[in-house]
């Protein structure tokens, strides 16, 4: 990560607002809505709606490292980015950088 | 009548027509179109889609489905009426259309038995028969009420034109304000079938139906195609019937009498949240079970038995959103039930 230049990324939270089993849906300058996800000690960010039917996923559970999608029940490891249970397809994730007590994200080139 | 273009993620474009009174998920939906949805009353959030071109008039700006639009231009399609020609577009694909069709279909509503001091039996008489499977519910006008309201049918009468409601009184009036207080009959336009909590005795599964208040209503439709064609030798299907207390309690005569017509192939339980069962209960309907209790932790010894045997149930939730959405959290974390074996419709 450090071959990226600093305006790759953007600040998402500070690193105090997530704690292991939390998410947290914050919008991106770009219009991404991206869920930032505690879990085992880092901060993981994946895209905030479901790609089967578009679903907020803040509303769904996120249990260790298994989030699942409240409406059809997709899941996802988001640590290993495997596909659990009915999913099919995958969730996108970002690169995420912890700096100072922040968390920041860096947005894929086309908004999801 | 109004133009509506609506295309999915993949680039796929399906056409309908819609007039100014009608919502666009309604339309939609009617003229076969796999728009996505759920409760298809403003509820859910499911069927929200970006306007690209045109106008329409939000019904109901502050529908709590309303919170998962968060980018400019998102609408929910089941409060949206086209002005004049509209394209909108989806984030998510078309789903398969409705099995069976869904139809509009005008009834007439009547009461039929009061069951307690604010749930009722209403019969719906309609102008011609309609085909729909156990489990699944309709979207039901009535008179001088913006918006329909979301009801499961109670029976699984395949070819009849009427079938019944289950409906309770709620605090505040709106649509059960009408219903109860009108002594006439009461003139409704369906839209139906819908849902797809549906139960397949071809499936040859047994079923764990988890119930709270007025959600047995769907459950007793799928009770009663069991009842009626199986699944033959697939085990024992369960019923955990949730309620506050017994002086609010409701269908047990129905619940005790299928159990006994099932001859072991069911058990019903009955769990009271804020009393216990008299005696005097217990003895009047002694098939079934009752206990103490919030449904979805009842249910969880009986889940634990169940998903251990010969073969897999399917698993019902249905009441009101709060207790459905803590049966299925509690479903798939802590029972580690499979979320395929798992069907629901979240409305209320």
């Amino acid at each position: 990560m450090t071959d990226l230049v600093e305006q790759d990324w953007v600040p998402a939270c500070a690193r105090s607002e997530i704690s292991d089993g939390d998410k947290l849906e914050v919008e991106l300058p770009n219009g991404d809505f991206v869920l930032l996800l505690g879990v085992n000690g880092k901060v993981i960010a994946v895209c905030a709606d479901c790609p089967h039917q578009d679903t907020p996923l803040a509303e769904g559970s996120l249990i260790g490292s298994v989030l699942t999608c409240p409406v059809h029940f997709w899941q996802w490891d988001v640590e290993s980015g495997e596909m659990l249970g009915p999913a099919e397809l995958p969730l996108p994730s970002y690169d995420v950088r912890e700096d100072a007590g922040q968390v920041f994200i860096r947005p894929h080139s086309v908004a999801l | 009548m109004n133009k509506i273009v609506v295309t999915d993620r993949t680039g796929e474009s399906q056409r309908f027509d819609a007039s100014d009174k009608m919502r666009i998920l309604h339309a939609g939906l009617l003229a076969g179109v796999g728009l996505p949805h759920e409760c298809g009353t403003g509820t859910c959030g499911m069927c929200k889609a970006k306007l690209e071109t045109g106008e329409i008039a939000d019904l109901w700006p502050e529908a709590p489905g309303r919170r998962s639009c968060r980018r400019p231009g998102e609408v929910l399609l089941c409060q949206s009426a086209a002005v004049n020609d509209v394209s909108l577009s989806l984030r998510s694909a078309f789903s398969p259309p409705l099995r069976p069709a869904c139809e509009r279909v005008k009834g007439r509503l009547t009461l039929e038995e009061t069951l307690t001091d604010d749930v009722a039996l209403f019969r719906c008489t309609l102008e011609r028969p309609l085909v729909y499977e156990a489990g699944q519910f309709a979207l039901v006008g009535l008179p001088d009420l913006s918006g329909p309201r979301a009801w499961s049918m109670i029976d699984y009468t395949p070819g009849a034109a009427h079938f019944d409601f289950l409906l309770r009184r709620a605090p505040g009036g709106g649509a059960s304000a009408i219903v109860f207080d009108t002594s006439d009959e009461l003139d409704v336009e369906l839209i139906a079938p819908l849902g797809q909590a549906i139960f397949d005795p071809d499936e040859g599964r047994p079923f764990v139906a988890i119930a709270g208040g007025s959600g047995i209503a769907g459950m007793l439709a799928i009770l009663a195609r069991a009842e009626a064609e199986g699944p033959v030798n697939a085990g024992t299907s369960h019923i955990v019937f949730g309620l506050r207390d017994p002086d609010s309690a409701y269908l047990l005569d129905r619940l005790d009498a299928a159990v006994s017509q099932m001859n072991g192939a069911l058990r019903v339980t009955v769990a009271f949240s804020d009393a216990p069962a008299s005696a005097l209960l217990q003895q009047a309907h002694a098939n079934l079970i009752f206990t103490e209790g919030l449904a979805h932790d009842v249910a969880a010894p009986i889940v634990e038995q169940a998903k251990h045997g010969d073969v897999k149930p399917v698993y019902f939730v249905a009441g009101p959103p709060a207790m459905v959405d803590a049966t299925l959290q509690h479903l798939l974390t802590v029972l580690n039930v499979a979320a395929e074996d798992v069907r629901y419709d979240r409305f209320g």
